[in-house]
């Protein structure tokens, strides 16, 4: 079964409330994801301004979570969903969760620039950390479209560039700590650079976890703390024998 | 969204209004309906009312009878008998002229043959039986003077009945009567009593002698063998019916010609009984066995009927539930669909029974219309049965027999109230199985 | 019906049409009772289509699907109950311990004492609570004196978790219950007699919220000593109740599979839109 059809419930409200929980899903990954661009931004170009726009915006990311998780449970409660609603539900729970982290990075960013911004220090490797940042952002948008299309293959894949994140974060630190170790004073300004990095991994790590949501949403299968191999040979194997076409 | 909301709205007004300009029609309508109810019912309760007061008061006479206190002689030479005679040579005895003679001592004056001829026509022609049982009762009376009461003659138990009554005849004769009788209550030799006879004795020519004994013990032989052929056959022919016939064309036809015998004129069972049963098989004509059985040939359609009623009205819950406990076919019937149905299946036997009680013209044919004077004793016996006592003593002219005649029907009404009567009673001890 | 509606009812129609056979099978290791090739005929109406299915030892099989899908039918066929409809024709096995339950020698009565049946709407005869409890025992001989008798009545309503609630008016109408109880004393009713398989045909329809809880309590309390398949018209109380889910449509049984998987990832797209809500 590789197509979900979220619509067509006899009841038309019930329709109209998953809808609606989508809807706001994908809101709040805009949010976020507009979080995390402008935070980037904000730290790479040490505008302090932005970073405060950003800092307050993750006021509405906490609200839009609280929100979100009041309309599962009251579904929950309401409609008992089975089978592909209530995958949706509990995939929609945790997803808001893992973005709601992804806010408190983005949020971070901007900390570090309201920080930075003030300092005449500007450290080294920002070149790297932009790369690092424009990989995780475009593996954020990945992430989110194929939650919007409910893509399991292509959910599937994002994850996989998790690994490739994962690598080049590890360099990069390489690279810091070498740094650190060559020149002491630096330690300071490197740290902050480090913090970012890390923050930029953790915020793959999420949007891997929200890649497995969504093919647990689509397939049924819990493909959680499984290797990348199983999970190609997990797809394989469950090729759904009902669709006539 | 809203547009459906306004249109819904506005309706509700509007249904309002239109709902209330046509209540006070419709409330008129309901009470001109509900008055017509009553005046039907009222004007058939007048009419049952005056039907029953016409019966009542026309019947009542019958339940009385009058007696005469006679002294008479009753020497055994003179009747005839030895002194210690046996119960039939006393029965045989002729005590016409001791009874005359008394009478005659009664009444000294009289002379004229005429006279003494009137003077013998007040009492019965019961009369010497009656001094047959009193000496049965008492053989040490023989051999002297007995005051014994013997019955009065209808004319004279009507005169004597009512003290003020005036009779349209204002002959010779009625008034010597009323003479007659005046004397007799100056003595106290005359009494009207409740006629217990009515109810010791069968059908008699003189109508003070007539009762109903045979009558009724003919209605109730009859009856009784009808329940006994018609109920069992009836409700086994109804379980068969409706559990274990297949349902194919020939239960079709049975369940046709069933339905079809219940509008049969019941004259033609009479026809059957006569043919079949009496010329054929030889049973004894008159009898209540014959009848009982013609009788519950035309009863069985009605029991079937409302058995099969019955049974169908029986939950079918209750029989899954007995099969799926593993009882047999038979036994979920007898131990739960019959009990069930029974407040149906008894009310459609009583029904059954009360319409063969008042049945009279296939009695007719088999023979049930003569005079019979004695009291059936069993199911063979000669006999007659209530409603075609009422049809024969209708035909007499003696006013006596017309109130004999009302008297029967109230008998008769007695019956069916009492049998309906039992019918609701035996319904609510069924019933409260529930 | 809105578009929607309408164009899940043709997808269906078309899903059925492409059926190939019964999807995620589940192969019970201890059967008790086991349903092959099975077609119903009313008159010339088929009712259902080649069911193959089986009933474990102790467990709970429910049985799902739209109205008319043929769940009351087939499970009326396995006590033979569907002997008392003239109508009806029954093709395939059914096997109880490995007989043929619609063999020539099979005796009817026997079977039914051996596979008990609970009704939808509670039907207790119109006796006493005790005679009610004891007319299966009675007319099958099961007790030799009045103390045995007593001993499978109290047993029985035990059992049914009845026996606090009328212990000291047994004599009283079992129809002057209430609802969950009426229908407690059809169980123990049908206990009574030790059946090896108890079939329940919706028995919590007719009944509050409260008596059904206390009911599917009781079936949690019953798998124990019986085997029992439930017909049931609410997704919730199968996939409370259930060890194995057995989803009809139409005649044909569609999924069968453990309760937890049907209910979380259904493999048919029948069983998913009847499951979710999208039809039925």
């Amino acid at each position: 079964m590789d197509k979900l059809n979220l619509d067509q419930h006899i009841s038309q409200r019930y329709n109209e409330e998953l809808e609606d929980l989508r809807t706001r899903v994908l809101n709040m990954g805009g949010l976020v994801e507009q979080q995390v661009a402008n935070g980037l931004q904000a730290l790479l170009e040490f505008d302090a301004d932005l970073g405060e726009i950003v800092f307050n915006g993750d006021f509405e990311v906490n609200a839009m979570e609280v929100e979100i998780d009041e309309a599962c449970t009251e579904i929950l409660a309401r409609r008992q969903p089975a089978a592909s609603d209530l995958r949706l539900v509990m995939t929609v729970i945790k997803a808001i969760s893992d973005l709601e982290r992804i806010g408190d990075e983005a949020e971070k960013f901007g900390k570090v620039a309201m920080r930075l911004a003030g300092s005449a220090n500007r450290p080294a490797y920002y070149a790297e950390l932009r790369h690092l940042g424009d990989q995780v952002k475009s593996v954020l948008r990945d992430t989110l479209d194929n939650f919007a299309r409910m893509d399991a293959e292509g959910a599937l894949l994002t994850a996989g560039r998790d690994e490739a994140i994962d690598r080049e974060y590890n360099s990069l630190s390489r690279l810091l700590i070498s740094h650190m170790m060559e020149d002491p004073r630096e330690i300071k300004s490197v740290l902050e650079v480090f913090w970012c990095a890390r923050a930029l991994e953790r915020i793959g790590d999420h949007a891997n976890n929200i890649c497995e949501y969504v093919v647990y949403l689509v397939k049924g299968k819990d493909i959680r703390h499984t290797s990348q191999q199983r999970r190609l040979a997990a797809q394989k194997d469950k090729q759904g024998p009902t669709d006539p076409a | 969204m809203t547009d459906t909301h306004t249109v819904n709205a506005i309706q509700t007004t509007d249904t309002t209004a239109i709902v209330r300009a046509g209540l006070a029609k419709r409330y008129a309508r309901e009470r001109r309906f509900k008055f017509m109810g009553w005046a039907a019912v009222a004007i058939s309760m007048l009419f049952l009312a005056f039907l029953m007061t016409s019966i009542v008061l026309k019947g009542l006479p019958a339940f009385t009878a009058t007696y005469i206190k006679l002294d008479i002689a009753l020497q055994a030479d003179a009747l005839g008998l030895t002194d210690t005679p046996s119960e039939l040579e006393l029965r045989r005895a002729k005590y016409g002229k001791a009874i005359k003679s008394s009478l005659r001592a009664q009444f000294p004056e009289l002379t004229k043959r005429k006279d003494k001829r009137e003077l013998y026509q007040l009492v019965s022609s019961y009369a010497p039986r009656q001094v047959a049982d009193a000496l049965v009762a008492n053989p040490a009376l023989l051999n002297s003077t007995a005051s014994i009461w013997v019955l009065a003659d209808d004319q004279i138990a009507a005169l004597a009945r009512n003290a003020a009554y005036t009779s349209k005849r204002t002959d010779e004769r009625t008034q010597k009567r009323r003479v007659y009788i005046a004397a007799l209550r100056a003595d106290e030799r005359i009494e009207t009593r409740f006629n217990w006879l009515f109810f010791q004795r069968g059908d008699s020519r003189e109508p003070e002698a007539a009762g109903l004994k045979g009558a009724i013990m003919g209605s109730l032989y009859t009856l009784f063998v009808t329940l006994l052929l018609s109920f069992p056959i009836g409700v086994a022919a109804a379980v068969y019916l409706e559990e274990f016939a297949p349902r194919n064309r020939l239960t079709d036809i049975i369940e046709v010609n069933i339905n079809n015998l219940a509008a049969v004129p019941s004259i033609v069972f009479g026809l059957l009984g006569v043919a079949m049963f009496i010329n054929f098989f030889h049973l004894p004509r008159s009898a209540p066995l014959v009848g009982g059985i013609v009788l519950s040939l035309m009863t069985l359609p009605t029991i079937i009927i409302a058995s099969r009623a019955a049974l169908k009205s029986v939950p079918p819950s209750i029989a899954d539930a007995a099969l799926a406990l593993g009882a047999s076919k038979i036994q979920t019937i007898s131990h739960h669909v019959l009990p069930l149905a029974m407040p149906g299946i008894l009310t459609g036997t009583i029904i059954g029974m009360a319409q063969a009680l008042g049945e009279s013209a296939p009695l007719l044919m088999i023979g049930m219309v003569a005079f019979i004077v004695d009291v059936p004793a069993g199911v063979t016996d000669p006999a007659t049965v209530l409603p075609i006592q009422v049809y024969l003593w209708s035909d007499s002219p003696e006013r006596a027999f017309t109130e004999r005649t009302s008297a029967a029907i109230m008998v008769l009404l007695v019956f069916l109230i009492l049998m309906n009567a039992l019918a609701v009673l035996l319904r609510k001890q069924f019933e409260r199985r529930w | 019906m809105s578009k929607a509606a309408e164009q899940t009812q043709t997808r269906n129609l078309q899903l059925l049409e492409a059926f190939a056979g019964t999807t995620g099978e589940v192969r019970v290791a201890d059967r008790k009772m086991r349903m092959e090739n099975v077609d119903v005929f009313y008159d010339d109406n088929q009712a259902l289509f080649d069911v193959n299915l089986d009933l474990g030892k102790n467990e709970v099989l429910a049985m799902i699907g739209p109205s008319g899908c043929g769940k009351s039918t087939f499970l009326r066929c396995m006590n033979r109950m569907n002997d008392t409809i003239d109508s009806c024709r029954i093709e395939g096995r059914f096997e109880l311990d490995g007989e043929d339950i619609y063999g020539p020698e099979q005796d009817v009565v026997l079977l039914r004492a051996r596979v008990g049946m609970v009704f939808q709407k509670p039907n207790p005869f119109p006796k006493s609570i005790y005679d009610n409890v004891a007319y299966g025992p009675r007319i099958h001989g099961l007790a030799s004196n009045k103390d045995e008798l007593d001993h499978i009545v109290e047993t029985s309503l035990k059992r049914a978790s009845l026996w606090n609630e009328v212990k000291d008016r047994l004599d009283a109408a079992g129809t002057g219950l209430s609802g969950g109880q009426q229908q407690r004393l059809c169980i123990a009713r049908t206990i009574a007699v030790s059946p090896e398989i108890i079939l329940m045909d919706e028995p919590c329809s007719a009944l509050d919220p409260i008596a059904t809880a206390s009911i599917e309590e009781l079936i949690d309390e019953l798998r124990q000593n019986y085997s029992i398949a439930i017909v049931t018209h609410s997704m919730q109380q199968a996939a409370r109740v259930s060890q194995r889910t057995a989803y009809f449509h139409l005649g044909r049984l569609i999924e069968l599979g453990e309760t937890k998987t049907i209910f979380t990832n259904p493999s048919h797209e029948l069983t998913e839109n009847y499951i979710t809500g999208r039809f039925g």
